[in-house]
């Protein structure tokens, strides 16, 4: 059923060919696991196929909880891209990149999670902290790589647009965006396993909903099977931003 | 008309690449530049587009001081300047929508050109799909659509085979006579600079000076590189050229 549904999705999307690989890793992971369970046989490690039905009976209970976290995360990811690609970008400048350099040595190598206590005194324990904490570890990821990205796109791009009388708004728009746009889907792709490990991390304190909450909820009451319940809605979570990402590449860089 | 006037050129990095490069090109004339390869031949067309300022000397068209990129000048780069990320027809547009044309006629003016250089069907394809002398026609149809009166272009035929070569340059001059637009044309090739350039300058090693300026009254006619004129002239640049210089 699962498999079904994830089917319909990746085929809507328009992957015809990739979705035989995708539904034999699927199965070759439910094997894996079901052997593993087997094996193993202890109410911490169900089978799949007992996750599974938990999985949809638990669906009325889970939904708001996906819905939640996917809003949580999605916020953060759009709210770090519109910050990191035009800060980025414009690096491509060496004026600018002179100021917005030594930021970025100074404030990335710092492991951004540690901020939490700060960020919760001056956000609170509200949504906003946890939209703060994720979308700020987001995004230095894409702001790096955006700003190596545009830093090495070529001068001869910027000279054969200059030559038709182009201004720097339009070198932006024509060459530094599009030329940098498969890095940053890449960064994006990186970023949302992070963001959805830190969501986790987010949701494990002062909340009631979100999956975070679900799993750990699940985990304190030992109710395990809607503990992996929760692992897989999280999983899911990931897989269809994932594929989102996969949809703006196919549609907008089909020329790399 | 355009006019270099004792041209120097030396980099932040000490390279001095033109020193005191001066010549006239007529308005409506075509004019080779050829020259040993690091001479500064690139250099000379960044400055005349208006992207490079000179260390000493200035460049003048039509009166006019040129001291950024003018909109009656297509400068074609040295392996073409298509972007990657465009297809043919937005490759072909993007002069045209950074000078601010409606899309209307930019519409009607990509479609026009595409037929004239033969591409129809190719229009949502990228440039890395199209063969070099397909490119080269792309770039040649970006420079046309913002109707420049005069077009630099870096070895636009380097890196074509002989045949697509002779064919690009019946091309050239096909549109040079529909047009009379005036071409400053930089070239490795003897051949090329004599066939088409009806003043050739040469330029000697680096740092790049002219050595010769060559006139040279049949270029650019049909059948010029079928005639005894031609051979004639392709002996006397090879020898101003000297075999020293390509050696
Ligand atoms: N941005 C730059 N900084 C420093 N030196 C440069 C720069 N651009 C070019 N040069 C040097 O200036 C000289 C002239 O370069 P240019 O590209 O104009 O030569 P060219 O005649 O076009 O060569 P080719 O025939 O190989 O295209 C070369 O020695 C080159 O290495
Ligand atoms: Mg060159």
């Amino acid at each position: 059923m699962v498999l079904g549904i994830m089917a319909e999705v990746i085929a809507k999307i328009g992957f015809g060919r990739k979705v035989k690989g995708y539904i034999l890793a699927i199965i070759a992971i439910l094997i894996l696991w079901w052997v593993g369970a087997s094996l193993y046989s202890s109410p911490a490690l169900p089978s799949p196929l007992v996750v599974v039905a938990s999985f949809f009976s638990d669906l009325p209970l889970l939904a708001p909880h996906m819905l939640v976290s996917a809003c949580r995360v999605i916020y953060s990811i759009l709210l770090a891209l519109s910050f990191a690609i035009p800060i980025g970008l414009i690096s491509y400048k060496e004026r600018v990149d002179s100021l917005v350099a030594p930021f970025i040595y100074l404030l990335y190598p710092i492991p951004h999670i540690v901020l939490l206590p700060m960020i919760i005194l001056l956000f609170g324990i509200g949504d906003a902290s946890k939209i703060f904490l994720i979308s700020m570890i987001v995004f230095f990821q894409i702001l790096v790589t955006a700003r190596d990205a545009a830093r090495n796109v070529s001068d001869y791009y910027i000279l054969s647009l200059k030559s038709l009388g182009a201004n720097e708004f339009d070198v932006f728009k024509h060459v530094i965006f599009p030329a940098t746009l498969p890095k940053i889907l890449t960064a994006m792709r990186i970023s949302i396993g992070t963001a959805i490990a830190v969501l986790f991390f987010a949701e494990s304190f002062a909340t009631s909903s979100g999956l975070g909450y679900f799993i750990l909820d699940s985990w304190s009451r030992a109710d395990y099977n809607s503990l992996y319940a929760g692992i897989i809605s999280m999983a899911l979570l990931g897989f269809l931003l994932y594929l989102f990402v996969e949809f703006l590449e196919k549609r907008f860089c089909r020329w790399v | 008309m355009i006019e270099a006037r004792r041209i120097s050129m030396v980099y932040p990095d000490g390279t001095e690449a033109l020193r005191e490069v001066s010549f006239r090109v007529g308005k409506g004339e075509i004019c080779s530049i050829i020259g040993p390869s690091g001479c500064g031949k690139s250099t000379l067309l960044f400055i005349f587009s208006g992207l490079l300022k000179p260390t000493a000397g200035e460049v003048f068209i039509d009166g006019e001081r040129v001291n950024s990129p003018r909109k009656d000048v297509s400068l074609i780069l040295q392996d073409y300047g298509l972007f990657p990320w465009k297809n043919v027809r937005d490759n072909i547009a993007v002069g045209m929508r950074v000078q601010g044309f409606s899309e209307e006629v930019i519409s009607e003016t990509v479609s026009k050109l595409i037929k004239k250089i033969g591409l129809e069907g190719f229009e949502k394809a990228y440039p890395k799909q199209l063969s070099g002398g397909m490119r080269q026609r792309v770039a040649f149809a970006r420079a046309l659509a913002l109707k420049p009166s005069i077009m630099l272009m870096d070895e636009p035929f380097s890196s074509l085979d002989a045949l697509s070569r002779e064919k690009m340059q019946d091309f050239l001059i096909q549109i040079w006579k529909e047009t009379f637009t005036t071409i400053i044309l930089v070239t490795h090739n003897i051949e090329e600079a004599v066939l088409l350039g009806r003043k050739i300058i040469v330029l000697s090693d680096r740092p790049g000076t002219v050595k010769e300026i060559v006139e040279n009254d049949g270029a650019a006619r049909s059948k010029y590189r079928y005639e005894e004129e031609y051979f004639e002239k392709c002996r006397e640049v090879r020898r101003l050229v000297g075999l020293k210089d390509y050696g």
